[in-house]
């Protein structure tokens, strides 16, 4: 199960994920992105209760950056945890997204 | 060995799970072991999901198994989709520019990190890809 909740705070949006970002929760997930990246041109995504995520995960992510590079806005990821850190490195992601 | 067998689907991500988990509950792993073996899961049945029997759907059928001596977890998934060997696929290129753009094959190169073994052979008009993982110690990467 993965819950997100979205708070808006002038031009930043600050997307709470808590759970798992499983394939299931995908195609949801990415659509809260989307409307989290049109709405600012910041968005930060607290990620201190996510945890997990696969390839299908990683891909709603890269979503979100090619959405906030296009409008030339900023992405960041906060409070990651380890293992989720560990997926990101393996597989490239970090370099990608700004974790902070 | 315990199986379980059901449609190839999305809405079963959480009954293979729950398989899965089942019997990794029974021994004493970490937690990050736990993950690795569940992204693993996750990969091989999205795989499976989104090509074997495309555009249709069909069935997998999974079997668990936990040796002893030492802990190994053994996952075996056999469908009747088309033929597929996953580990003929190249590592996928993970410069920024190609994970910015398209990529595909990242599931198995975490899929292949991930396990201790993975071997796929294709028995009575079967896909059956086989992963092992040592539950006694986090693979270092």
């Amino acid at each position: 199960m993965l819950d997100i909740k979205t708070v808006k705070e002038g031009n930043c949006c600050i997307v709470s994920l808590n759970g798992r970002l499983e394939a299931d929760m995908a195609a949801k997930a990415e659509e809260k992105f989307l409307e989290a990246a049109a709405s600012a041109d910041e968005v930060i995504l607290d990620c201190k209760e996510l945890e997990y995520t696969a390839s299908a995960g990683l891909r709603t992510l890269r979503r979100l950056q090619q959405e906030m590079k296009k409008k030339k806005g900023s992405l960041k990821l906060r409070n990651v945890k380890p293992m989720v850190a560990d997926v990101l490195v393996l597989t490239g992601f970090a370099k990608i997204l700004t974790l902070e | 060995m315990k199986s379980i067998t059901l449609r190839a689907s999305y809405d079963n991500l959480q009954s293979v799970m729950g398989f899965v988990n089942s019997e990794l509950d029974q021994c004493d792993c970490d937690i990050t072991v736990k993950m690795q073996i569940q992204i693993a899961v996750e990969e091989i049945f999205v795989n499976i999901s989104d090509y074997a029997y495309a555009p249709d759907t069909g069935d997998v059928e999974i079997c668990c198994e936990l040796r002893r001596d030492p802990d190994t977890l053994i996952l075996q998934f056999k469908d009747q989709g088309v033929p597929f060997n996953p580990l003929e696929l190249p590592d996928p290129d993970r410069s920024s520019e190609a994970l910015m753009e398209r990529i595909g094959g990242l599931g198995v190169f975490m899929l292949r990190q991930y396990m201790n073994d993975v071997r796929y052979s294709y028995e009575n008009g079967r896909n059956v890809l086989t992963v092992e993982r040592r539950l006694d110690y986090i693979v270092e990467l």
